[in-house]
C-alpha cells in the first residue's frame, strides 16, 4: 500500500508554490491520470474484440486517438508545463460531444460528454473560460440537433435547464471544494512558514550562544593574560588563606602556585611585618602600605601592598597586588642624598646663590643672598627679580632674562644690587636655565657674588693709573718745552736733557721706592722679631748653660760677667718686644667702639696685682666718663701708664696713685696721678720719645718705649698727652680722646 | 745623625736652621730627658724629605714617622709655611702634631699657621730659662700626655 502510496504522492505532487495553481496543477494530474487509467482499461477489451472481429479498426483508431493525448497531457503536467495540459481534458470531452452528436441521434450521450466537458472546465480553467465552454457547447449541441431534426421550444428548455442547472451547480460546488482546499493548503502554508521561521531563529540562536561561548572564553584568556603579564604579584585569599596567584607572584616569590595553594598569606611576609599584615587582611584595609616581603630562598625586599575586598560566589575574596619597591626605595634614597648634598652646597657656598622662576620671580636663595642684600630671606622670596637692582639697570636686567630664556646661557656679568638700607652692592652674577630631563626648562640658577672689594680695587688702580698718566703727561709737557727751548736756544746743551731724563728717573724711582718702603717696612719688622732675637737667644742660652755647667770652675769675677751678659741680652730681647709692639701700633687699624675706662682700669688693674705685691699702694679710680676708642689700645695706654706710676712709687712707703678724669670744655682729659720721684720739666719735650729714659736703669729697669706706645695710641685716636711733673713729688699724665665727630 | 740612629723609631722631628737654636732645644729636650731619638733636618727640603721618605731618606719606611715634628718658619729652600701645608694637606701625614716653634709673632705667620692646620704655635723666648721650660712642656705634651691616632 505504501508503494502505490508514494507512487502516487510522487506522480501527483505539484510543482506549484501558489495555494491556488497548486490545486489546479494537482488537478489536472489527476484528471490525466484518472483519464489514462480508465482509457487504458477500455482499450484492452476493445483490441481482444478487434482481435476476434467483434469491434472494427475505427474503435481501437478512436480509443488510441483518446489515449495519446491524454498520456501526452500527463507527460506535460508531470514535468511541471501543467497549464497546457490542464487544457488537454475539456477539449477531449468537447470532441467527444461533438463526435456522438454527428454520429448518433441527439441524445444523453453526447450531452454526457458536453456537460463533463464543461465540469472540468470549470474545475481546471478560470471562470472566463468556463462561460466560454458552456456557451460553446449548448450552441454545438443546438446547432447539430437543429440541423438533423426539429426540436421542440419545450425540449430546448429542458435541455438547458439540465445542462445549464447541472453544470452550474457542479461549478459552484467545485468553487466551495476549491475554497476548502485552497484554505487548507493556504494554512498548512503558513504553518511551514512559521515553522521554516522557527528552525531559522533557532539557527541563529545557536550560531549566536556559540558566539557568546567562544568570547566569554577568550576574555577569560584575556584576564588570565592580564593577570600573568602585570609586573604586581597578585593573590586572592580568603580568611588570609591563598586561594590562587599570577605568573608574576611565582617569580617573585618562587613559589608554584600548589605550593601556594592554601597556604597562609602572612608566610609571604617577613616575621617583623606579620602581625600588621595579617591585621589589615583581616580587617579589610583597601589604602595602600608598605612592609617587608620574604622569599621562599629566605631573602626579603621592601614592598607595597594592597588589597580589596570583593564577594565572589557568596565569599567574601581578598585580592592582594603586592609589588617589589626595593628600586624605588634605592631612587627615594638617591634623591634624599643628592638633595642633602644640593642643600650643603647650597647652603655652605661663600657665594649667594638665587633660585629665580621663569617670569622672575625669587623662589628660593640661601642666607648669604639675606646678608648681602639685608633682606630677610622671606621678604625676598616672591619678589621680582628687578625689585633688588637699582632703578637704572632695571631694564638691563630684564633684557637679560629674556636673552637667557632664548639662548640659554650667559656669560658672567655685572650688576649693581640695591640693599635693604638704600647703599648699593656691585656683584658679579653667573646665571643658567636648569631644565629637567626632558629638556624643560624649570627655572633659573644664579650664583652672585660680591665685588665691592675687587671694585675699589679696580677704582684705585684706575686712580693710580690716571695720576700716573697724569705725571708723566706733566713730565712730558715740562720735556717738551725744555726741547722747544733748547732747540730755540740751540745751545747744543745736550746735557741738559741728560739731566733731565736722569731727574725723570730718580722721580720715577722715588716713587718705587716709596711703595717699596711699606713692603721694606714690612720685612724690616719680620728680620727685627727673628733674625735679631735668634742671635740673643744664643748669648742668653750659652751664658746659661757655661754658669750651669762650668759655674764650679769660673772665678766669681767671671761668673758676674756672664750674668751681665744674660742680662744684656734679656734687655735687648725686651727691646725689641716693644719696638715692634711700636710698629705695630702704626699698622694696626682702630677697632673704635664705645669704651667704660673705668672696666679698662679695673682689668689692668688686676693684671699688674702682682707688681703690687708686699706693697701697701692707695689706689684711687674716679667715675671715669665713657669715650670712644679701640678697647685692647685704651688698656695698652693705662697699661704703661699704671705700671709707671707703680714703678716710680715704688720708694714712698705712702704710694698713692689717682686714676681721674676732668672736663676741660670741648674734651674729656683723662689722667693717672702719682706721688713717685717725678721728673724735672725741662726734659718733658723727651719724655715720649722712643728709647728716652730720664732715670738710671739700675734704678727704675724700662726700656723707654712704654710712654712713646702710649703717646702713639693717643695720637691714633686723635687726642693729645702730655705730662706734669715736680723732682720728688710726683708726676701726673694727662690724655685726651676727642668726641666721635672730631675723631681720625 | 748617624744611620744607626733612624733606624730607631724616631720620636721627634726637629726642623731648624740656626745651630745654636738646635743645640739649645736639644740640650732643653735632654735636661728633661725626653731627647732618646731625635732628628734634625736643616731646611725644608730636607723635612719633606724625611716626612715623605724621598731623596736621602727614601730608604725610609712611612710607618716610621715622627711622633711630633718641631718646625721653624724661617728656613732655607722650603718655607715652614709650606711645609706644614705639604704635611697637613697628605692623608698619611696629617695626622703627625706639629709644633711650630720660632722667633715670629707676627700675627699673619699666627693665623696662616692655624689655618694650615699647626697643632701648636710657640714663640721662642729670647730668655733661656723660659726658653728650656716652653721646650720642656712641649715635649712633655706631646710626647708623653698626648694620644695620638694608634
Amino acid at each position: 500500500m505504501n508503494g502505490f502510496q508514494n507512487l502516487w504522492t510522487r506522480l501527483t505532487t505539484p510543482f506549484a508554490n501558489d495555494p491556488d495553481n497548486a490545486l489546479r496543477e494537482y488537478m489536472t494530474r489527476v484528471i490525466l491520470l484518472m483519464q489514462g487509467i480508465a482509457l487504458t482499461v477500455f482499450t484492452i477489451p476493445i483490441v481482444v474484440g478487434w482481435i476476434t472481429g467483434a469491434f472494427p479498426l475505427e474503435a481501437i483508431i478512436t480509443m488510441l486517438s483518446l489515449l495519446v493525448p491524454t498520456i501526452a497531457g500527463f507527460w506535460w503536467a508531470y514535468h511541471g508545463r501543467w497549464q497546457i495540459a490542464r487544457h488537454i481534458p475539456p477539449i477531449l470531452f468537447f470532441a467527444l460531444g461533438l463526435y456522438f452528436s454527428f454520429t448518433s441521434p441527439l441524445g444523453m450521450i453526447s450531452l454526457l460528454f458536453f456537460i463533463l466537458a464543461v465540469m472540468l472546465t470549470s474545475m481546471l480553467q478560470g471562470l472566463k473560460v468556463y462561460w466560454l465552454v458552456l456557451g460553446l457547447s449548448l450552441a454545438a449541441y443546438f446547432a447539430i440537433g437543429a440541423g438533423r431534426s426539429q426540436e421542440s421550444i419545450q425540449g430546448i428548455i429542458e435541455v438547458i435547464i439540465i445542462v445549464g442547472g447541472t453544470s452550474t451547480g457542479i461549478a459552484l460546488l467545485q468553487w466551495f471544494s476549491i475554497n476548502q482546499f485552497h484554505r487548507a493548503i493556504l494554512k498548512e502554508h503558513k504553518h511551514r512558514e512559521e515553522l521554516d521561521d522557527a528552525n531559522q531563529n533557532l539557527h541563529t540562536e545557536i550560531a549566536e550562544r556559540g558566539r557568546a561561548e567562544q568570547e566569554l572564553r577568550e576574555s577569560e584568556e584575556r584576564y588570565q593574560l592580564l593577570s600573568d603579564a602585570t609586573f604586581e604579584a597578585i593573590f586572592l585569599s580568603e580568611k588570609g588563606i591563598c586561594l590562587g596567584q599570577n605568573m608574576a607572584a611565582e617569580k617573585m616569590f618562587g613559589y608554584t602556585l600548589d605550593e601556594s595553594l592554601g597556604r597562609p598569606g602572612t608566610e609571604w611576609i617577613a616575621p617583623g611585618y606579620r602581625d600588621t599584615v595579617m591585621k589589615k587582611m583581616l580587617s579589610g584595609y583597601e589604602q595602600p602600605y608598605e612592609a617587608t616581603a620574604l622569599r621562599k630562598d629566605g631573602s626579603t625586599f621592601p614592598c607595597e601592598i594592597q588589597g580589596r575586598m570583593t564577594d565572589y560566589k557568596g565569599k567574601r575574596i581578598r585580592i592582594t597586588a603586592l609589588r617589589d619597591i626595593t628600586n624605588r626605595m634605592q631612587a627615594e634614597e638617591s634623591l634624599r642624598e643628592s638633595e642633602i648634598r644640593y642643600r650643603a652646597l647650597f647652603e655652605q657656598t661663600n657665594d649667594a646663590v638665587f633660585l629665580i622662576s621663569l617670569d622672575g620671580i625669587h623662589m628660593e636663595v640661601n642666607p648669604q643672598v639675606s646678608d648681602m642684600l639685608g633682606y630677610p630671606v622671606d621678604e625676598i622670596i616672591g619678589r621680582p627679580l628687578y625689585y633688588f637692582i637699582v632703578p637704572e639697570e632695571k631694564q638691563i636686567g630684564l633684557d637679560r632674562l629674556a636673552q637667557l630664556l632664548g639662548e640659554h646661557t650667559l656669560p658672567v656679568y655685572e650688576r649693581t644690587f640695591l640693599r635693604k638700607d638704600g647703599t648699593t652692592v656691585p656683584v658679579e652674577i653667573t646665571a643658567a636655565l636648569v631644565r629637567d630631563a626632558g629638556g624643560k626648562p624649570l627655572h633659573i640658577h644664579s650664583v652672585v657674588r660680591d665685588i665691592t672689594e675687587r671694585k675699589r680695587a679696580e677704582e684705585e688702580l684706575a686712580k693710580h693709573r690716571d695720576h700716573l698718566e697724569e705725571l708723566v703727561e706733566q713730565r712730558t709737557t715740562e720735556l717738551n718745552q725744555r726741547v722747544e727751548m733748547v732747540e730755540s736756544l740751540n745751545l747744543g746743551m745736550s746735557n741738559l736733557l741728560s739731566d733731565l731724563n736722569a731727574a725723570n728717573a730718580i722721580a720715577e724711582e722715588n716713587a718705587r721706592n716709596l711703595r717699596q718702603v711699606n713692603a721694606d717696612l714690612e720685612s724690616f719688622t719680620y728680620s727685627v722679631s727673628h733674625d735679631l732675637r735668634a742671635p740673643l737667644r744664643a748669648v742668653d742660652g750659652f751664658s746659661q748653660i757655661l754658669l750651669e755647667d762650668y759655674a764650679q770652675q769660673l772665678p766669681a769675677e767671671a761668673v758676674r760677667y756672664l750674668d751681665k751678659v744674660s742680662e744684656g741680652a734679656q734687655h735687648m730681647g725686651e727691646l725689641i718686644q716693644d719696638l715692634l709692639d711700636l710698629s705695630r701700633l702704626g699698622r694696626k687699624p682702630l677697632q673704635k667702639m664705645r669704651i667704660d675706662p673705668g672696666m679698662v682700669v679695673e682689668q689692668t688693674l688686676k693684671e699688674l696685682a702682682r707688681e703690687q705685691e708686699g706693697r701697701a699702694v692707695e689706689i684711687e679710680v674716679g667715675d671715669l666718663p665713657p669715650c670712644q676708642g679701640d678697647p685692647s689700645l685704651m688698656k695698652q695706654v693705662y697699661h704703661n701708664l699704671i705700671s709707671n706710676a707703680l714703678k716710680f712709687t715704688r720708694q714712698r712707703e705712702d704710694a698713692k696713685i689717682e686714676i681721674g678724669w676732668q672736663d676741660s670744655g670741648d674734651e674729656t682729659v683723662y689722667f693717672v696721678k702719682d706721688n713717685g720721684v717725678g721728673f724735672d720739666m725741662e726734659y718733658a719735650d723727651k719724655l715720649f720719645g722712643v728709647f728716652q729714659r730720664l732715670h738710671p736703669v739700675e734704678q727704675f729697669e724700662g726700656t723707654g718705649v712704654g710712654l712713646a706706645i702710649v703717646q702713639r695710641i693717643i695720637r691714633r685716636h686723635g687726642g693729645r698727652v702730655w705730662a706734669e711733673a715736680e723732682v720728688d713729688l710726683g708726676a701726673t699724665f694727662y690724655f685726651s680722646i676727642p668726641e666721635e665727630d672730631s675723631c681720625e | 745623625m748617624s744611620e744607626q740612629s733612624y733606624k730607631q723609631p724616631v720620636e721627634i722631628l726637629l726642623v731648624e736652621d740656626n745651630p745654636n737654636d738646635e743645640e739649645l732645644t736639644l740640650r732643653a729636650l735632654k735636661k728633661h730627658n725626653l731627647a732618646n731619638h731625635i732628628q734634625v733636618v736643616r731646611d725644608g727640603a730636607q723635612a719633606l724629605d724625611y716626612v715623605f721618605c724621598e731623596g736621602e731618606y727614601a730608604d725610609l719606611e712611612m710607618a716610621d714617622l715622627p711622633k711630633v715634628i718641631l718646625l721653624d718658619l724661617k728656613l732655607p729652600k722650603v718655607s715652614g709655611l709650606e711645609v706644614l701645608e705639604r704635611i697637613k694637606s697628605d692623608l698619611h701625614t696629617q695626622a703627625i702634631p706639629v709644633v711650630v716653634l720660632t722667633s715670629s709673632d707676627r700675627n699673619h705667620d699666627i693665623e696662616k699657621s692655624y689655618n694650615l692646620g699647626v697643632n701648636s704655635y710657640i714663640v721662642k723666648p729670647v730668655d733661656f730659662e723660659q726658653f728650656t721650660e716652653s721646650v720642656r712642656q712641649i715635649g712633655l705634651y706631646w710626647l708623653l700626655l698626648n694620644q695620638p691616632i694608634e
